[in-house]
């Protein structure tokens, strides 16, 4: 999706923008593709002495990290700055909606993740550094070579060979989620709770998959019967904003859940270390690939499958974990 | 996700339409039969488009389709006109709802062995209501109106919406169908050529009669442009009330016009070439002005729309509730995005209108969430809801009401008010009578709330006081000191300093583009509602669609700080209101109140 946008953004903003763009401030004759063309900056000020770690010197298109040192103008390291990162494309007039974040890494060194570039072209780092009453403003101009026309293969190929297995370990992380009831549930007693475990992440706009997911559990929940409470399944929504628990209830019920499914929502903080966890994590909710992960009562083993089951194929996972 | 029918009430529609549809499948079928012979005059027209399918080629297969609906009107004109119109009916139930016209769930399998029926069979699901198909992750779903089906698939040209999705398409190029073979299709998945389709794709389980009607439907499907297009253009319009500020509209409509010249119209001839040929349109924005009282904007609207139809209305302010515009839009199926308005309509059904929240319904509906999840109140606690009989009121009080009810708590008390009038110190001392040891919720705005400190009298003070942001309009200090030690007031928006980064984005744009500074709040939704925009319009291309035009929004990424007002708008699927949220917070003493945010963002 990233991908999508970065390229619409390409095409929207192309040409006649070199002509258009008021004539940047060229300070830095040097340049090199996808290289910052200085390393050091003063701000205007000349409060601040600024300078980019040379090995993140490069921004691609795409998220970014960088770190950098604050000097003050007698060449100190400042400490308890409070720094501001704006990525902007001076001839487009336009920066991009993720903001930066910074962070103090001691001895004047600052670290900055999620710097996001749109596209490829001439980008403005704009940095901001106050500490007390002083302010100081540096731009770092970058060339950004463009991506386009990569990756989307993959995933379609993996999809027609049918699905990936592997066998891992995870560390549940430690938070509390809301069920479709909107009871609290702490995660890790619910995975604990001695029944086999068999989770999927969703979402209940979902068109596609989620619905596949789904009625494959229930599928697999109608096989197993009687016995299908003795499993715990655990449907954890990518959009808790929109799904809280009493859409969680009503999705549940399209596929006939009852007891031994749980359906789980919470904070968007909370979603995301879950998805973190268990390596689940995706820049979009449309983005959204399948995945099952499953774990014996006794094991400490996870099994993660990605694509896609029929019910045969479901069932066979579901018996090779169930009594391990 | 289609809303669910009862079976009782499914079996009853369902009598008669099984009788009407007796009676109308004879002459659908002879018009199915008429149709067959010329769609493959379109095929073969689309067939020798060399690479790809050209924009003036798809206008042939169109204008084909359109005769063939004209066609098969006038034959069926004959013997009633309701017939095609009821065979499209029963193949949209199929289509959208997984319901057959014999009224029982639609049944399928896939994944080989997963049994499905229903809902999860509709077809619309993956396919969409537009039929232009879809993208989730790694699976793509190619699209299925009539024009697409009953011509080849020749490449990547040929798959609508993002580029992404386009690239993916991995198996050009593809043979036309024809009604046997699509039949095939749909039951044993594969497609003319004789490859199998991945097992994504449901197998359906239709007999000959019901294959019939969903033929016909797809034939139909996004068969023709929806209207606002022209060979050359496609028309919008923004919508503004003659009350609203000279400068709100300034910052409302400078921005958008700004998009549509530079952005857009200048830049057409690039990006055109960029993108291989797609054949965009150039964009109009017309200005609707609405005068007068709200009950005749309807009229107005409609004659508007008839003297020149737009394909969507974009943006909007007027005062007062934005109903008369909704239903409109709702009524001709008019796609209308992002209105800026605290007064939407709330529903849960899909529709035709997007908005950016559900404004102070969305207040109220924080606030009861808040006291019963968050603060536990004892269930016999009295709770008061005082608000003025006007839309504002009434608006935050059904917001409450609502949601107070769906929670399971007690019966609410309410004090309404007159819809305009004062209330003073008097009044106020007439509320401690009542709200002594109460929730007191009291929806008003700065000039009502004059007096409350009366309510802070020791002993006789309300527990706990709830207000609303939108109404308290910025002016946080009409809140006097004496009542703040106990007040919460549910605010709908990002904290102050809170919005600094995105307001240094728009600023910029806004710099960059002359435009000046009038009103930032309304130029920054603006300025969100372009970005959509230009990326919305280059996915849909040449397919003029407003059913693909809404699935593109729908499909638009989670946007964490893209807004001045609103921490995250996520957008999905039949979602129409992208911003979920509401804080409680409490403010501090003094004249420069600082803001204490008191929960999060979503309150379960």
């Amino acid at each position: 999706m990233k991908f999508v946008v970065a390229f619409l953004g390409l095409l929207l903003c192309c040409p006649p923008v070199q002509a258009a763009g008021p004539a940047p401030q060229d300070r830095h004759t040097e340049s090199a593709p996808g290289q910052a063309r200085g390393f050091f900056q003063t701000t205007e000020n000349g409060a601040f002495r600024l300078e980019l770690s040379p090995g993140v010197g490069k921004l691609e298109q795409g998220p970014n990290s960088l770190d950098m040192t604050v000097r003050d103008k007698s060449g100190l390291t400042v400490e308890g700055a409070e720094v501001a990162i704006t990525p902007w494309m001076p001839s487009m007039g336009h920066g991009v909606w993720d903001k930066p974040v910074v962070t103090e890494r001691g001895g004047g060194n600052y670290h900055a993740e999620n710097v996001k570039i749109i596209m490829g072209g001439r980008w403005d780092l704009r940095i901001t550094i106050r500490k007390g009453t002083l302010e100081g403003r540096a731009i770092f101009p970058f060339d950004v070579t463009e991506v386009v026309g990569q990756a989307p293969q993959k995933g379609a190929e993996k999809q027609e060979e049918g699905y990936e297995r592997s066998v891992t370990s995870y560390h549940v992380p430690n938070v509390t989620l809301l069920n479709q009831d909107g009871e609290r549930v702490r995660l890790r007693s619910l995975i604990d709770s001695g029944k086999p475990v068999i989770m999927d992440f969703i979402f209940t706009s979902c068109t596609t998959i989620c619905p596949v997911l789904s009625a494959g559990l229930a599928n697999l929940r109608a096989e197993l019967g009687g016995k299908a409470s003795g499993v715990q399944i655990i449907s954890i929504t990518i959009d808790p904003e929109h799904d809280r628990p009493e859409r969680m209830k009503e999705y549940g019920s399209r596929f006939n859940a009852g007891e031994g499914w749980t359906f789980l929502t919470g904070s968007r903080d909370d979603i995301g270390r879950v998805l973190q966890a268990f390596d689940a994590f995706i820049v979009d909710k449309m983005s959204h690939e399948p995945l099952y992960i499953l774990r014996g009562p006794n094991s400490d083993e996870w099994v993660r499958i990605k694509g896609l089951l029929g019910l045969g194929n479901l069932l066979n996972e579901f018996r090779r974990i169930e009594n391990r | 996700m289609p809303e669910s029918v009862t079976p009782e009430r499914r079996n009853a529609r369902n009598v008669g339409v099984e009788r009407r549809l007796r009676r109308n499948m004879s002459v659908a079928s002879g018009v199915l039969r008429r149709i067959a012979p010329l769609s493959r005059k379109a095929r073969t027209e689309a067939f020798q488009a060399s690479e790809g399918v050209k924009a003036s080629r798809i206008q042939a297969v169109v204008s084909h389709v359109w005769f063939l609906l004209l066609l098969s009107a006038l034959l069926a004109s004959g013997a009633g006109a309701a017939t095609d119109a009821d065979t499209l009916r029963l193949g949209e139930a199929m289509y959208r709802k997984g319901v057959l016209p014999s009224g029982r769930p639609m049944r399928a399998s896939v994944q080989g062995d997963i049994q499905l029926s229903g809902e999860m069979t509709a077809c619309a699901n993956c396919h969409r209501r537009s039929g232009l198909g879809s993208l989730e992750g790694t699976v793509l779903t190619p699209p299925t109106n009539g024009v697409r089906l009953y011509a080849p698939l020749q490449g990547i040209a040929d798959i609508p919406g993002p580029f992404m999705k386009s690239t993916m398409f991995k198996n050009p190029p593809r043979p036309a169908y024809s009604d046997a073979s699509l039949a095939d299709a749909l039951r044993y998945g594969r497609d003319p050529a004789g490859r199998r389709f991945g097992e994504t794709m449901p197998r359906y389980l239709l007999d000959d009669e019901e294959m019939k009607i969903m033929l016909f439907y797809l034939k139909h499907l996004s068969a023709e442009f929806s209207p606002g297009v022209t060979r050359d253009e496609i028309r919008f319009a923004v919508i503004l009330g003659e009350d609203v500020k000279p400068s709100d509209r300034a910052a409302l409509l400078l921005p958008l016009e700004a998009f549509f010249r530079e952005e857009w119209n200048d830049r057409l001839p690039i990006i055109t070439r960029l993108a291989a040929g797609r054949p965009y349109r150039k964009a109009v924005l017309d200005v609707w002005e609405l005068k007068g009282p709200s009950a005749t904007w309807g009229g107005q609207l409609e004659a508007r729309y008839r003297q020149k139809p737009v394909f969507a209305v974009l943006g909007g302010l007027a005062e007062g509730s934005w109903a008369p515009v909704h239903r409109f839009c709702e009524k001709n199926l008019i796609p209308c995005i992002l209105p800026l308005t605290d007064l939407p309509v709330v529903s849960t059904n899909d529709g035709y209108t997007l908005y950016f929240s559900k404004g102070l319904y969305q207040e109220g509906e924080a606030a009861a969430k808040y006291l019963s999840r968050v603060f536990a109140l004892a269930p016999d606690k009295r709770v008061i809801q005082l608000y003025r009989d006007n839309e504002q009121g009434n608006a935050l009080a059904l917001g409450f009401a609502d949601t107070w009810k769906k929670l399971g708590n007690a019966p609410l008390a309410s004090r309404t008010l007159p819809a305009a009038g004062k209330t003073g110190e008097n009044f106020w001392k007439g509320v401690v009578q009542e709200s002594r040891n109460a929730v007191l919720l009291a929806w008003l705005g700065p000039d009502d709330l004059a007096g409350i400190e009366a309510l802070s009298e020791s002993g006789k003070r309300p527990a706990t006081l709830f207000v609303s942001a939108t109404m308290l309009a910025g002016a946080l200090t009409s809140l006097p000191d004496a009542v703040r030690d106990f007040t919460f007031i549910a605010w709908p928006t990002r904290l102050p300093g809170e919005e600094e980064y995105s307001r240094s984005i728009v600023s910029n744009w806004l710099k960059y583009k002359k435009i000046p500074i009038t009103n930032m709040t309304i130029s920054s939704k603006a300025y969100f509602l372009t970005r959509l925009l230009s990326n919305v319009l280059l996915d849909m291309a040449g397919d003029f669609y407003r059913d693909f035009f809404l699935e593109l929004l729908e499909n638009a990424t989670d946007q964490a700080n893209s807004s001045v007002s609103y921490p995250n708008l996520s957008f999905g699927p039949g979602q129409r209101y992208a911003s979920k949220g509401c804080y409680v917070v409490t403010i501090t003493r003094g004249q420069n109140p600082k803001v204490i945010r008191q929960s999060d963002w979503i309150i379960y």
